[in-house]
């Protein structure tokens, strides 16, 4: 797009074509989901191979003299391009200008992708550590607050029955399958409550986050959908059953949601568990102080959740790290909790990973690989292996791209990607150390290796340095490398470190030792629920 | 703390958040409220305040519901809703909106109302990006874009100092804009004129709390020659009280007819300046009057003081000051004096503690008055003496349980025959001032400040504390200790004769300019074959 004003013109012209690509996207008129992969593809590359100052440039040119008056299109990519945190408050900022008159389904999509890209590390630390508690935060109390103001989603006060608790809702927001981590989880919290404690529970399967594109913001999100998960059944997982409503609709409108309130008003719990943030089901009884709600994050950090109490992902208080001015609305409802994970059934034997008996294997496990394994890990992995001659890096994972991005790596001969490995804890036998892409999810993949004695290599921050604890916490990157080569070399600091796992896997992650914590603290919001209405 | 106080303040703000009619009195009692507000509820009970308001608007005039949010809790994201929204507003939000938004807001976080929690990058991100659009809205919208100019060859001969304000020799940035005009004229041959643009808002253009009006010194209108301590400099003044389009056209014009070869934007958020660096129109340097980073489009930006305030800047948000940046140090120059200390009715006192400043209302809040209480406890017999006008001050200080010792002397003519009378000054935390630290350490005169702001930069690190016990412990020190006393006034007079003194400042100055004419920049066509054929 030679000539548009301000918009850089790098000598190379392979950038130069980057570019006018994104120019040509950002002025574009009709779109399919075909034109969307592109442009987030394209997008995707631009962060790869153009360096930041370059990006920096563009997105300053761009935002100065934007070719479109397409806010979330434009901001969406501005970050894509940056990690700046700008881009994404001027599309809150933007959306809350228009909360009673954008369409709900916008909002609630726009949420989902940008948390997404926050999920996967994508924001630069300069705006970082305010953006989640307050404007995300507030983007989701001013949502919520819109949706049940709109669509008259405002459930009943229900006093609360005499006695202990005797009925529990499990919502989330997408049941897939046993393949499917957080779904196993879900299932395992309803299955326990209901056998180790006698309850009468049920999962409410509400499908709430993306199903359909809905708007231009890049990169889209649609998640998986189960679609013979439809209406109330019995769920069986791992020979054990508990009764499940599904919500398939893929469309965000006030009939689904109706549909869904209703649904539990028949069940008439107790209390609801909101299985995970942004559960926009059980923040609208939260919100309309209907029944009690407790939230059981799925990962570590804030969580965007209007519950009267908010669980913690591990034992340390997170709220007493946030910024003094927005720990309020979380520090008072937060209580300290280890979420915790259950072994899926594994084959007495070690499989062949692929593997073969000789080298030492090192394992990388994750479900966004592709994301994950990018090209700074990458690079921290060739560093690994420059360390430790004949050992090779294995990924377990559905993926993509990663493949070829490994072929063309230093080591490349020496990385191998499995694909989905359907039988972890067996993998894990074969394998020396986990090594822990930065990331934010993960966590039962560190909970597992523990378990089954296998080292883990991380960095302080998510879920996988909740789950592995400190001991298998470094500092920086030499010392990660540190780390590994010493666990390649030393068969004597192995054998120590996967005893001192299975034991923290033993005492602290088994969610065993969870669950009755867990109901405690349900009985808890439930006497908060009672009491006269604090302020939120 | 009393749970209906949230409710009761949301009450007593209702009529003021939902009015349809405004005057400068209705303003005022708005803004006497927030204040009100600001002193007797406590942090958690201003942001319960804020939240009722956010979650449930009365109002959809964002500008005044999100300043007065911001103005009960100092939390940026209020201003960041603010500017979004005008940002968003695009071409239908007229640019005097934005230039009184902008500078609203730029007072606000001069006088330290910002929590620290979106701070590092507000000003560098935010409000230099709503700048940068200001800038570009004016020059698109208004069609206000200035010719560009090839440079003459040979070295600079004409300057022009453009000043957002321009008030006469008891304003201190008025003295300094003077004094660097004079000095190019005099010690380096430059032909110079100030531009006097008055481009700080002069009227109120919207309902952002609380109001910010500069002042104007009506006299100057038009072109003059204006005399300050015997010494002559050409001036050109724009008096009008509204921002627009024809009042910047003037000034633009005025630039082209004074022909400069560079211009000097004295002050950052320089409107004027800007519009002719945008247009890469003539080169402009950007001389700050205050410490930390400057909002300027000046195509060389330099230092206040010692150090570098771009190095510490987030990452993502510093290229475009780190690039422009040069080190340079503001500097001042002692104005004339009589032979003699002052009395200032303040007798036989033994030994007096001096605040100064032209903000003292403000600045002299109830934390800085807790500060010198204790000093007091532990000085007996001293005073502290106020020197700069005031409004409310008077009144709070009689209120101290050491009211008979603090005594408000309103404005003072020869500040350096006060600093004669004084054993040391006492800097409140506070961005401004350098000019009144400057003054005293010229004279010898110790100061006592924290290690931000104007003030640290100008008394360097050696005169610097870091912390109020510290504070306490060096002022009961300079009281009881003449030996102290003297080495540190010693120092002070080293400081300001090596570093301080503006002497050094000059000749610095201009080389910069020559730097930024020699600067390839934007579309400035710098080929010796243009500059040949330029008449």
């Amino acid at each position: 797009m030679a000539g548009q004003v301000g918009i850089p013109t790098p000598s190379d012209p392979a950038a130069r074509a980057l570019i006018d690509g994104l120019m040509d996207h950002l002025a574009a008129r009709d779109f399919d989901a075909d034109r969307i992969a592109r442009f987030a593809e394209l997008c995707e590359r631009m962060r790869r191979e153009l360096d930041l100052d370059t990006r920096i440039a563009v997105a300053d040119a761009v935002r100065r003299n934007p070719p479109v008056g397409d806010t979330i299109r434009v901001h969406s990519v501005l970050f894509q391009l940056t990690g700046d945190l700008y881009h994404y408050e001027r599309i809150l900022h933007y959306l809350l200008f228009g909360i009673d008159a954008v369409a709900p389904e916008l909002l609630h999509y726009t949420y989902w992708c940008l948390q997404r890209q926050l999920f996967l590390g994508r924001a630069a630390p300069e705006k970082a550590a305010a953006f989640g508690p307050c404007d995300l935060f507030r983007f989701y109390d001013a949502m919520v607050r819109a949706l049940a103001r709109r669509w008259s989603l405002v459930p009943p006060r229900h006093a609360p029955k005499a006695g202990p608790i005797r009925r529990v809702a499990v919502v989330t927001n997408q049941f897939t399958g046993d393949q499917h981590q957080p779904t196993r989880d879900a299932f395992d919290v309803a299955a326990r409550l209901q056998d180790e404690h006698g309850l009468d529970v049920a999962i409410i399967n509400a499908n709430l986050m993306p199903l359909r594109i809905e708007n231009l913001f890049i990169p889209p999100m649609v998640v998986e959908l189960v679609e013979r998960y439809e209406g109330v059944f019995a769920m069986e997982m791992f020979g054990r059953r508990v009764k499940m409503a599904s919500f398939t609709g893929r469309a965000f409108e006030r009939a689904k949601l109706a549909a869904i309130v209703g649904e539990i008003e028949g069940y008439d719990p107790d209390v609801l568990l909101a299985f995970g943030g942004s559960n926009i089901v059980c923040d609208l009884f939260a919100l309309a102080r209907a029944r009690p709600v407790l939230c059981l994050p799925t990962s570590s950090g804030p969580t965007m959740a209007l519950a009267d109490i908010l669980l913690g992902f591990d034992e340390h208080d997170y709220t007493a790290d946030l910024p003094a001015l927005y720990r309020a609305p979380f520090a008072r409802r937060f209580r300290p909790f280890s979420f915790g994970y259950t072994l899926p059934p594994s084959d007495g034997a070690a499989a062949d990973a692929g593997a073969g008996d000789g080298p030492f294997t090192f394992a990388v496990v994750g479900t966004r690989l592709d994301e994950e394994v990018d090209d700074a890990f990458l690079s921290l992995l060739d560093a690994v292996l420059d360390r430790c001659p004949g050992a090779v890096v294995t990924f377990a994972g559905p993926v993509r791209s990663l493949p070829g991005r490994l072929a063309v790596a230093r080591h490349g001969g020496r990385l191998h990607s499995l694909g989905h490995v359907a039988d972890i804890r067996a993998f894990y036998r074969r394998c020396g150390a986990l090594l822990n892409p930065p990331r934010q999810g993960g966590g039962a993949s560190a909970a597992y290796a523990l378990a089954e004695g296998l080292p883990v290599v991380t960095f302080a921050g998510g879920d996988v340095g909740s789950v592995a604890g400190a001991g298998a916490h470094v500092a920086d990157r030499a010392a990660y490398v540190e780390r590994a080569a010493a666990l390649f070399g030393d068969p004597q600091r192995r054998a120590e470190q996967a005893a001192a796992g299975r034991a923290r896997y033993d005492a602290v992650i088994d969610r065993r030792r969870s669950i009755g914590r867990l109901l405690h603290y349900a009985e808890e919001a439930r006497a908060l629920f009672a009491a006269p209405e604090t302020p939120r | 703390m009393n749970s209906a106080a949230p409710g009761d303040a949301v009450a007593a703000l209702m009529p003021f958040l939902t009015a349809r009619q405004f005057n400068a009195d209705t303003l005022n009692g708005f803004v006497a409220v927030c204040d009100r507000l600001r002193g007797e509820l406590d942090l958690s009970a201003r942001l319960d305040v804020a939240e009722r308001l956010r979650i449930a608007p009365p109002t959809a005039d964002v500008v005044r519901l999100s300043s007065v949010l911001f103005h009960l809790t100092g939390d940026l994201y209020h201003y960041q809703h603010i500017l979004h929204y005008l940002h968003l507003g695009g071409d239908s939000v007229p640019p005097q909106l934005m230039h009184y938004v902008y500078w609203g807001m730029a007072r606000q976080l001069f006088m330290g109302m910002a929590a620290p929690e979106k701070a590092d990058s507000f000003l560098v991100c935010d409000l230099f990006r709503f700048y940068e659009a200001l800038i570009d809205g004016i020059a698109g919208r208004w069609g206000i874009v200035p010719a560009r100019r090839a440079p003459r060859p040979g070295p600079i001969r004409r300057a022009v100092v453009v000043t957002n304000q321009f008030l006469g020799t008891r304003h201190q940035p008025s003295r300094d804009a003077f004094d660097f005009a004079h000095r190019l004229q005099a010690e380096c041959g430059v032909e110079t004129a100030i531009l006097n643009a008055n481009l700080m808002p002069l009227r109120v253009e919207g309902l952002f709390v609380p109001p910010f009006l500069g002042e104007v010194e009506a006299r100057y209108e038009g072109a003059a020659t204006v005399e300050m301590y015997g010494r002559h400099v050409r001036m050109a003044s724009f008096t009008g009280r509204a921002f627009d389009a024809a009042k910047l056209r003037a000034i633009v014009a005025c630039v082209d007819d004074l022909d400069p070869d560079v211009l000097i934007a004295f002050g950052g958020s320089n409107v004027a300046a800007d519009l002719v660096a945008r247009a890469d129109a003539r080169p402009v340097v950007c001389l700050p009057t205050t410490s930390g980073p400057t909002t300027s489009l000046a195509h060389l930006v330099l230092g206040y003081g010692d150090g570098d305030p771009t190095a510490a800047l987030p990452p993502l948000y510093r290229a475009p000051f780190a690039a422009r940046f040069r080190p340079f140090n503001f500097g001042f120059f002692l104005p004339p004096t009589a032979a003699a200390p002052g009395d200032f009715g303040l007798g036989d006192v033994p030994f007096v503690f001096a605040v100064v400043g032209t903000r003292l209302d403000q600045e002299v809040d109830g934390a800085f008055l807790a500060l010198l209480e204790e000093v007091l406890d532990r000085c007996p017999g001293a005073v502290i003496a106020f020197a700069g006008e005031v409004a409310g001050l008077p009144g709070r200080l009689a209120a101290s349980r050491h009211a008979a010792r603090l005594r408000s002397l309103g404005h003072v003519d020869d500040i350096r025959a006060f600093h004669a009378r004084c054993g040391a000054v006492l800097n409140p935390p506070r961005q401004g001032g350098g000019g009144s630290a400057a003054i005293a350490i010229g004279d010898g005169v110790p100061v006592v400040t924290l290690a931000a702001g104007d003030v640290a930069a100008v008394v360097g690190p050696d005169l610097r504390v870091a912390d109020r016990g510290a504070y306490v412990e060096r002022a009961a020190a300079l009281f009881a200790d003449g030996g102290l006393r003297a080495r540190l006034g010693a120092l002070a007079r080293r400081r300001f004769a090596d570093t301080v003194d503006r002497r050094h400042s000059v000749a610095r100055l201009l080389a910069l300019c020559e730097e930024a004419r020699a600067m390839p920049s934007g579309g400035r066509d710098l080929s010796p074959a243009s500059q040949g054929s330029q008449p």
